[in-house]
């Protein structure tokens, strides 16, 4: 355990004083010692969104919302959410456009882009939490490490999200080679290199350095197939290589393994030990990392909340039953997704349930919530490639 | 009992998961054997009608069962059912062809202009693999169904979640097919999509590959497709409704739209996903939105609700709370069922949005000068419109708005999912697409008098009719017609005046034969053809005539028997006629009152005559004093089976060719059930190959035949027989059979008498019975020889005159002294008067 120190935020104002004394607890200290405090800072981010967020006020009023509903932590259900689709289709921004910072959109595998903004403040907070979620996880180190990163290849004027992750995540460990599976191709598109990633891996194992390796799980995958094809039973690297996956397998869902299976065969192959290999989860619209213990769970920072709702009647369930995931923060600034509904399935299981020293409740992601095609003869919206 | 699941049917037999790629691997060879054969839309409507009346009956619950395995629900298994068996009807088989490929023959190769040697027909392309998804119950056997009535042969790839009830189904429907020829036609396979290997192979087989399901399904498909194998994707599709301005506040129509979401819980590519309600005004919109709400309230309850996943929930719910953001910005309303059984988004921006289904509906405004642009990015998935609108002006605007913008069917609101047979599949013909079109060109010496290629097959009349009982002929004649559109009536030489019913269809269908038989006997578009026929008054001879004379594009003179015989004369003379048509009595009026003006004509050429005898001397006649160079008699009908025969050029009086396209016909033993001997006399059998009309199975016509071995030198292998008199014509009289045809035969062949004869026989209880033959006058002075004649070359008849059992008299009379058939003026050639006995 550490204590956390804020660092590299800018200072909040007065009237999200609550929220800044929520951002001092450990990341992962079981959420009761912090409900009261959680609550304070739900009603400042309300507020500073209702004041500044024509189109919020207006859901809040829709909704028949007020702050003053909110009284403990029994009442955070009551909070309206948006659906991270909505962004698909609209521009919401609470901030103003010369304090927006950086521009990203989703990485839009299934057509439509969602559009992202985000300000001084929310950056800062998200590489916060980012960075001591890694320091509880034992990411941060000291040791040069080669990277190779199955994203993006940046170039100027790119905005996906994702690749912006990915440079925060290069900042835990000193680098010494940074390479991307996905190359910029020149034509504002990037086609995944699959010489260069078995290339540069039998590179680094020469090198000798740890390996950290980041990014969409499936290129990982593909890699290995490729380097077995090519006659390779394994190619041992460093003890203290890390994988670090985010984005899950969008794109290619009907190559994907099962999780344990492909830790499995990451171990096997590279030498990496199970608890090195993990999982990220967050999203554009809702910045705020979740990263798996050494249990491979996604254990919920302090700062956050999940209520996870009936996928009919939208309900509370509490722990143990799938539906949607709403994701609840009080950092988020830049844009009225502090509340937001996920396009995906969850379960939510008690801290307790998990034998790492980590107190707070981690959730399951179960896939993505709806259908993207219909099973009767009926063409669903997803299937439909709409003329440009 | 056999209890295995089994998954897989090979031709007849149900085969075990160990033996699927044993099997599939044989295939090749299996399919390079099979291909020559031909499926028959004989044997498949046969098998199909015997299906039905097996589940009609209640002896396959295994196949509802299978159903129920999977669906979860009685009634739905049953309704599908049903449909299945709807579909498997001969007439809406035929009706198919006739719509799909133009033609109850499709597959016949025949001319398409008379004149010409150029044939053409639709043929099948071989092997049809078909791919069904998941959920589709009954799509697997109804897609196989097309392919049979294609002549394809089947693989179907099935999978789990269909249950085995497609290749159960296949299963019965091959038992029900006694020549054994069908089976070779069907296969079907539960693979999982996984199985990527076996797919492969089968597809490598195929030459037309069909596929079910959405745009990733077809995409797989195609890609394992090689280059050239022809693609048949039945994808996924939109439909909506739309309301015209005049009916937005019309409480029926949108009574009717909400059965529609309702009815099949919009799970069919016809279901309206949106509704588009042409307004400006959104408060009009929103009172549309709570019109609909009512209705659906009151509707809903009425129609079945289908369980759905937690995803489908999911979907539904992200829709619906995403509007419900959508109208917190004023860009609309949602309008739910407390019991989330529907919900209503409505959404003020105009444009079409797919649905989340089970009972979603967005409403939508447009403006009707916006259809093509608003619709414009969705036009690849445009299916069925549902239209409410009310005049003239706006159905026609709108529709033809709509179709232009994509859609390909448009129905009244509230009637998306009804279909009719025939109707076009996603804007096609299904047939044509599992089928080519071929066309075959020949010198025209070589093809002469060869309408189609049916004519030509080997196996051509060599139908097996024992699967049939032989048809009860007053069962026969108390059975109604219920397709009957048009009544003809015999002139009945029985004396008896009959009226039948047929359906246009199977009337046509007989017509095109009689066309043919015209062709083959050599009449064709070059002649100048009148009939004269007598017309009107129930009788099929006129309209028969104009009918088969228009098919086969000659000039027809449309002259009839109805008028005075100076008239037709000059008609005949001043339209240059050179075929005339007629009854044979009729024509022999004709020519003998106007002898003067058609002697003079030498323009005829050809003489067809039909519904009577002609004699050689009277042939002789016709052609020494009018110059006739032919006297025909191509079509031998009759009233219950119509076309009976048709007569070759090589054909003696008396000969035909068994027209198999519309008849097959057999000749049994007088007193056995058994087919006859060679050169055995016997009764004529005809089975009906109908379209609507009731089955006529193995009917005995009433006439006598024998079969001709030897091959036609007209190059048909059609069966050809002799006529050899009616059955009626053998009279027992005396202890002996006596044939009336015989002994007119003997007296035109041997006299000089050359006109009617009629036979009268009488008894009492203590006499023998007593034959009367009455000729006219011009026979008198030559009954003695006639008597001696008689006798000395009827075996039989001296053997009973001898014995005394029978008398006979020749009685010279006037015509009008004769027994008159008083409905066709036929004189009537027997008349039993005996009582009795």
């Amino acid at each position: 355990m550490f204590t956390p120190q804020i660092k590299n935020i800018t200072p909040a104002p007065d009237q999200m004083k609550n929220i800044w004394e929520l951002l001092k607890a450990y990341p992962y200290t079981s959420h009761t010692t912090t409900d009261e405090l959680y609550i304070e800072a739900m009603k400042e981010i309300i507020r500073f969104h209702q004041e500044r967020n024509p189109f919020y006020k207006q859901l809040l009023a829709y909704n028949d919302f007020e702050v003053d509903q909110l009284n403990s932590i029994d009442d955070l259900s009551k909070i309206p959410f948006i659906h991270a689709n909505f962004f698909k289709t609209h521009v919401v921004k609470t901030a103003q456009e010369e304090d927006i910072v950086m521009h990203v959109t989703s990485s839009g595998t299934t057509g439509q882009k969602s559009q992202h903004f985000l300000d001084t403040w929310t950056v800062e907070v998200m590489q916060y939490i980012s960075d001591v979620s890694q320091q509880a996880n034992g990411y941060i180190s000291d040791q040069p490490c080669n990277y190779l990163v199955f994203n993006f290849e940046p170039y100027v004027g790119f905005k996906t999200g994702t690749a912006t992750t990915n440079q925060i995540m290069m900042q835990y460990a000193p680098k010494v080679h940074v390479n991307y599976a996905l190359r910029y191709n020149g034509q504002k598109g990037h086609d995944f290199d699959s010489f260069g990633v078995v290339e540069k891996l039998i590179e680094y194992q020469k090198e000798g350095l740890p390996v950290r390796m980041l990014g969409f799980a499936a290129f990982l995958n593909f890699s290995i197939d490729k380097l077995k094809d090519m006659g390779y039973d394994k190619l041992t690297l460093h003890p203290d290589s890390r994988c670090l996956f985010g984005g899950g397998w969008k794109g290619h869902a009907d190559k994907e393994i099962p999780k344990a299976a492909f830790y499995q065969k990451i171990h096997e192959f590279f030498g990496i030990p199970l608890k090195n290999i993990r999982d990220k989860y967050g999203s554009v619209e809702h910045p705020i990392s979740y990263v798996e213990c050494e249990y491979h769970h996604l254990h919920l920072p302090t700062y956050e909340r999940v209520i996870i709702r009936d996928v009919e009647t939208l309900e509370p369930l509490g722990f143990g039953k799938p539906g949607f995931a709403q994701l609840i923060s009080p950092v988020i600034t830049s844009m009225p997704s502090h509340s937001i509904l996920m396009g995906d399935m969850a379960i939510l299981n008690p801290g307790e349930s998990c034998p790492c020293k980590h107190e707070t409740p981690y959730f399951e992601i179960m896939g993505r919530a709806g259908t993207s095609k219909n099973k009767s003869c009926a063409i669903a919206a997803s299937e439909m490639l709409q003329r440009k | 009992m056999d209890t295995h699941y089994y998954k897989h049917l090979w031709q007849d037999k149900l085969i075990k998961e160990e033996e699927l790629e044993k099997q599939i691997d044989e295939l090749p060879a299996v399919l390079s054997k099979d291909l020559h054969l031909r499926l028959d839309t004989i044997i498949l409507t046969d098998a199909c009608t015997k299906l039905i009346s097996k589940i009609k009956n209640g002896t396959l619950p295994h196949l509802e069962k299978a159903l129920v395995e999977v669906c979860h629900n009685t009634e739905m298994a049953q309704n599908l059912i049903t449909g299945v068996c709807e579909f498997l009807r001969r007439e809406n088989i035929m009706m198919r062809l006739k719509s799909d490929l133009g033609s109850y023959n499709p597959f016949d190769l025949h001319r398409t202009d008379f004149s010409k040697p150029i044939y053409e027909a639709w043929k099948p392309l071989g092997v049809q693999i078909h791919i069904v998804p998941g959920n589709a119950l009954q799509v697997g056997v109804l897609s196989m169904l097309e392919g049979l009535m294609a002549g394809n042969i089947n693989i179907l790839k099935n999978t789990s979640r269909n249950g085995n009830f497609a290749q159960l189904f296949m299963k019965e429907l091959i038992e029900c097919d006694a020549t054994g020829i069908l089976k070779h036609f069907i296969y079907l396979f539960e693979i999982s999509s996984k199985q990527e290997d076996l797919i492969q192979k089968l597809i490598n087989q195929a030459d037309l590959v069909t596929v079910w399901g959405g745009e990733e399904a077809v995409k797989s498909v195609r890609n394992m497709c090689p280059p050239g194998v022809r693609v048949v994707d039945w994808g996924h599709k939109i439909s909506f409704a739309y309301f015209a301005e005049k009916l937005i506040d019309d409480k029926t129509s949108i009574d009717a739209l909400a059965e529609d979401i309702c009815r099949r819980n919009q799970q069919a590519c016809t279901s309206p996903q949106c509704v588009l309600v042409e307004t400006e005004d959104m408060k009009a919109l929103d009172k549309f939105g709570a019109a609909l709400h009512q209705s659906l309230e009151k509707i809903s309850p009425l129609f079945p609700l289908q369980e759905h996943s937690q995803q489908e929930k999911a979907e539904i719910t992200t829709t619906t709370h995403l509007q419900k953001l959508e109208a917190s910005m004023g860009n609309g309303k949602v309008m739910e069922a407390e019991d989330y059984t529907f919900r209503i988004l409505i959404d003020y921006r105009s444009g079409l949005q797919p649905s989340p289904l089970y009972r979603t509906i967005w409403v939508k405004p447009i403006q009707r000068k916006e259809i093509i642009p608003v619709l414009r990015p969705f036009n690849l998935y445009l299916q069925t419109c549902g239209l409410a609108a009310n005049d003239k002006t706006d159905i026609y605007e709108l529709t033809e708005e709509l179709l232009k913008a994509g859609l390909q069917r448009i129905t009244p609101i509230g009637q998306q999912h009804a279909s009719y047979v025939g109707e076009p599949h996603d804007a096609v013909y299904a047939l044509q697409r599992y089928t080519k079109r071929v066309s075959v060109r020949m010198q025209a010496n070589k093809l002469d008098g060869v309408p189609s290629f049916s004519y030509l097959a080997p196996d051509n009349g060599k139908r097996d009719l024992s699967i049939y009982p032989i048809t009860d002929k007053t069962k026969r004649n108390e059975e109604v017609n219920p397709f009957a559109k048009l009544y003809l009536k015999s002139g009945g030489s029985s004396g008896q005046t009959k009226v039948s019913g047929y359906s246009w269809e199977d009337w046509d269908s007989q017509i095109s034969m009689v066309t043919e038989a015209f062709m083959i006997s050599g009449v064709g578009p070059n002649n100048r053809c009148a009939i004269l026929y007598s017309a009107g008054n129930l009788y099929g001879g006129f309209i028969s005539h104009q009918k088969a004379l228009e098919k086969l594009n000659t000039t027809v003179l449309s002259i009839s028997s109805n008028i005075d015989t100076k008239t037709i004369a000059e008609t005949l003379v001043q339209l240059k006629a050179d075929v005339v048509l007629g009854m044979p009595s009729f024509l022999r009026k004709l020519f003998r009152e106007e002898y003067d003006i058609l002697k003079a004509y030498k323009g005829f050429k050809t003489l067809v005559y039909g519904g009577e005898l002609m004699t050689e001397e009277q042939k002789k006649w016709f052609t020494t004093e009018f110059g006739f160079e032919e006297i025909l008699s191509p079509v031998y009908a009759s009233n219950d089976a119509l076309m009976n025969g048709y007569a070759c050029k090589f054909c003696n009086n008396g000969e035909f060719h068994v027209p198999t396209k519309v008849i097959d016909l057999e000749i049994l033993q007088l007193e056995t059930q058994e087919p006859v001997g060679e050169n055995e006399v016997g009764r004529i059998l005809i089975t009906k190959k109908s379209i609507k009309d009731p089955a006529l199975n193995r009917y005995e016509i009433g006439d006598l035949g024998k079969w001709i071995h030897e091959p036609c030198d007209c190059g048909h292998t059609s069966p050809k027989f002799k006529l050899m008199g009616r059955h009626g014509d053998i009279v027992r009289c005396g202890a002996k059979f006596i044939n009336f045809r015989e002994i007119c035969q003997l007296i035109l062949k041997n006299t000089s008498y050359t006109d009617d004869i009629q036979m009268v026989i009488d008894n009492s209880s203590t006499d023998s019975d007593h034959i009367t033959l009455r000729l006219l006058e011009s026979a008198k002075g030559q009954e003695e020889a006639i008597i001696k004649l008689l006798r000395n070359n009827i075996k039989d008849l001296k053997l009973s005159l001898d014995a005394h059992h029978v008398t006979l008299e020749i009685a010279t009379l006037p015509i009008s002294e004769f027994d008159i058939a008083k409905a066709s003026g036929k004189v009537r050639p027997i008349i039993d008067n005996r009582i009795a006995q």
